[in-house]
Formats: structure tokens, C-alpha cells, sequence
């Protein structure tokens, strides 16, 4: 009776998430809604940001650049009225640790927590995991790697504080007129695999370079949260899926024993092309 | 005497600055970093200054496209909110369920849609007062006498 009424509630609580996400909106790939959503993804994408480390561990903080967006292009989404407030920042910073436990594996993580930051409070997890099946060190060798990210960005995005200062008497107003600054969330999930292939030192002491081919599947959701001149809640959930491909390549420097500088260049085709920088401490012979 | 170096040779110079060298280029190619967004324009349906008034409009053919393009759109009257009164205008049954003989939300007791009536619809003045639709331009005036007719002769389903 016990496991009856045990598995009754599972499926009570099934129903109840598959009704929540019923509610949602499924936004179209093409639609403009989506395609942001997809741009900001793609620039917090957990790429390789290095060749394979020589050391055991390494932590380090990476800085991806954020090219703003212009007032036409986040003007023609969310319903348009308005602007969207989306140019938070124009670098993205992430704390990065490295672990490579064998010379054929190497496990990485990146952890931002939540805590203000240029107006929004980001929460991201991101995980990788490469496996080299091909070549040997310092010999070009081929690696295929796995990733996975996942972001919770709280923040005004829908109507930010100048918005809501709009004169809601104003004819035409914007929807965001008299209201309150919103508290919106976006919530990005991301499953990549690329394949990687990581050169030789140019010389000992040179530069490592390496290159990589990817592909990823994004689940973006949007929870507006908005509350109107009137005191009325907006709280539309929108949800897209898009599936991309994307290159990056650059290199991996240590000027000194230890300190690890890295570089790369992204592009995610119709999101952005980016570069990446990173600064790393690495300690530990690996095995 | 030959200075040598412990652990092996030392690359040539050309190759020891190529670390920071690329670096600083990636720094460079940084602040040129773009957006390659490909995004849609604006929906403008029904704010072209041509636009021509339908004598005898029907509400599949003529209105509801007009509520498809312009206001049933993400952000509005897609899903309902409390933010917009619980008013969806996706399709044309949902549309008329929604809108004849309802009482507006925003402004109560009033109708939304007063089959016959135009001039006691809240949907004809919010638009003659451009007060929607928020997204986008301005309804042309052939565009809101269209509503406004369909209006007038009873609202029907048609």
C-alpha cells in the first residue's frame, strides 16, 4: 500500500512538472527571441580555453568578450516596444579548474556563484571532460571532448529601472511604463562534444596551440517576471531549442614556472565570434 | 666556451616572443569581437498608410490576421498573464471567446467587444488611441476601420 501511494505521488508530481511545462511558450529556432538567447549561450559556451595542461592541477579564471548589442537588434525582440536591457557587461569572467589524472584524460569545471555583478546575479556549473585517443606529447594529438553548462542569470532584462521610469500616460507607452524594474531569469543549458586537436610546444618553452570542431544542443528558457503599472504579473515562460556548430582555436603559453596564459578565438555561426583570454596557476607533474 | 641551458635547447627567439605575440593578437581581434545575429524585422502588418478599409470583413480573413501579426506575439497576447487581463488572441475562435461581449479588464465594466458597436468597444479605442498595439508601429486607419466594420456588423464568427 505504502509503494502504491508512493508511486501515485511520483505520479502526481510527473503530471505536475509535465503541466509546467506545457505552460511554456516553444519559441520557433528563426524567431528573434530565441536567437538571443542563443547568442548569450554561445558566448558563455565552456570551450577547451587552452591546450591540454602539462601540470596535474591548474585553476585560473577565464574572460570571455561580450560584444554589446546594438538598440536595433534588441529592439526587435520581446515584443518590441521596448528595448531589452540585455548589454550587462561586455566581458563574461569565470573561475576554472583543471585536473588531469592520466595523460589521456583531463577533467575541468567552471562555478560561478550567485552574487551580484554588473546588475544581474549569475549562477553557472559548467563541466568538460577530454579524452585523447589519438598522438602522443608534445606530438600533435587528437582529443574528443564532452561539455556541459548550465546557467541561472537573474536580473532586470524585460523592463529595466530607466524603463519603468517611462510616463505611463504617455501615448504611444511601453509595456514597461510605471511598472517595476523586472526580475527576470535566463536559464541556458548546454550538451556539447567537439573533437580537438592539440600541437606541440613550438620549441621548449613555446607556445602549444590547438584547434577544435563542436557541436551543441541548447536548451534556453526565459521566465519573464514583470510587474505592470497596474500591479499585474507578467510571467510568460518561453523555451527554444536550437542546435549549432562552432570552431575555436588558439594557444597555451607558460612565460613562467607554473603561470599559464591562454588564448582563443570562437565562432558560434549566426551568434557571435568572440575572443577568450584566460590566466591559470598550475601545480603538480601529471602522471 | 658554449653557455648550455639545463633541460635542453632554447627555441629561437622568433619562436620564444610568438607566445605573447599571439596572445596580443587574440587581445586585438577581442575588441574587434561582432555579433553575427541574423534577426527578423518587426511584424508591420496593418500600419501601411495604404492600407485599404475591407468593406465586409470577416473575422478569419481579415481581423484575425491582423491579431496574429500584431498582437499575438511573444510578450503579449500569446499566453495569458495578469499583465494583459488574461487576453489571448492566437486564433480566431480563441480571439472572439476572448473579446464579444467580455468585459475589458483595464477598463471595467466596459466591453471589450460590443457586437454592432464600435464606438462602445474598448478594442476600437484603445487602437484609435493608439494605445495598442504596444509592439511595433502605430494600426493604419484603413487597418482599424477594418476592425472597426467587423465590429459593427455583429462581431460574428465568420
Amino acid at each position: 500500500m505504502i509503494r502504491l501511494r508512493a508511486a501515485a505521488a511520483i505520479l502526481v508530481g510527473v503530471c505536475a512538472v509535465s503541466g509546467a511545462a506545457f505552460a511554456a511558450v516553444p519559441l520557433d529556432d528563426d524567431s528573434n527571441e530565441a536567437q538571443i538567447m542563443g547568442y548569450y549561450d554561445a558566448a558563455l559556451a565552456f570551450t577547451p580555453l587552452g591546450a591540454p595542461p602539462g601540470r596535474l592541477f591548474s585553476a585560473g579564471i577565464d574572460v570571455t568578450s561580450v560584444p554589446g548589442l546594438s538598440e536595433e537588434e534588441r529592439q526587435t525582440n520581446f515584443a518590441g516596444s521596448k528595448l531589452e536591457n540585455t548589454n550587462f557587461t561586455s566581458v563574461i569572467p569565470r573561475p576554472r579548474l583543471r585536473y588531469r589524472p592520466h595523460p589521456d584524460w583531463l577533467l575541468e569545471t567552471g562555478f560561478f556563484p550567485k552574487v551580484e555583478v554588473f546588475g544581474v546575479k549569475p549562477q553557472m556549473l559548467a563541466l568538460g571532460t577530454a579524452w585523447r585517443f589519438a598522438g602522443r606529447e608534445d606530438d600533435p594529438s587528437w582529443w574528443v571532448r564532452a561539455h556541459y553548462f548550465r546557467g541561472d542569470i537573474e536580473g532586470p532584462i524585460t523592463c529595466s529601472e530607466d524603463a519603468v521610469e517611462d510616463d505611463p500616460n504617455q501615448v504611444p507607452s511601453t509595456v514597461c511604463a510605471g511598472g517595476q524594474p523586472s526580475s527576470d531569469r535566463f536559464r541556458p543549458e548546454t550538451y556539447g562534444v567537439e573533437v580537438m586537436a592539440s600541437g606541440a610546444h613550438l620549441g621548449r618553452g613555446g607556445p602549444a596551440w590547438y584547434g577544435s570542431v563542436g557541436y551543441s544542443h541548447e536548451r534556453l528558457q526565459f521566465d519573464t517576471h514583470f510587474v505592470n503599472y497596474a500591479g499585474l504579473l507578467d510571467d510568460q515562460v518561453l523555451v527554444a531549442r536550437l542546435d549549432r556548430g562552432a570552431v575555436s582555436g588558439g594557444v597555451s603559453w607558460e612565460p613562467w614556472r607554473g603561470l599559464r596564459v591562454d588564448g582563443e578565438i570562437y565562432y558560434a555561426p549566426d551568434a557571435l565570434a568572440t575572443v577568450r583570454l584566460a590566466l591559470a596557476w598550475g601545480w603538480g607533474k601529471k602522471p | 666556451m658554449t653557455r648550455v641551458e639545463r633541460g635542453g635547447a632554447r627555441p629561437p627567439r622568433g619562436i620564444r616572443r610568438a607566445g605573447p605575440v599571439v596572445l596580443l593578437g587574440l587581445l586585438a581581434c577581442g575588441l574587434a569581437a561582432c555579433t553575427d545575429l541574423k534577426l527578423n524585422p518587426l511584424p508591420t502588418v496593418g500600419s501601411s498608410p495604404g492600407d485599404v478599409p475591407v468593406a465586409q470583413p470577416s473575422l478569419r480573413t481579415d481581423v484575425q490576421p491582423i491579431f496574429t501579426s500584431r498582437c499575438a506575439i511573444v510578450g503579449c497576447h500569446i499566453t495569458a498573464t495578469q499583465a494583459n487581463y488574461g487576453l489571448v488572441l492566437t486564433d480566431a475562435t480563441t480571439s472572439r471567446n476572448n473579446i464579444v461581449n467580455v468585459p475589458s479588464g483595464k477598463y471595467p465594466p466596459f466591453l471589450r467587444v460590443v457586437p454592432g458597436n464600435s464606438a462602445s468597444s474598448v478594442l476600437a479605442a484603445m487602437i484609435d488611441d493608439q494605445e495598442m498595439p504596444k509592439a511595433g508601429p502605430p494600426l493604419s486607419q484603413g487597418t482599424i476601420d477594418t476592425i472597426k466594420n467587423w465590429i459593427d456588423q455583429g462581431a460574428q464568427d465568420n
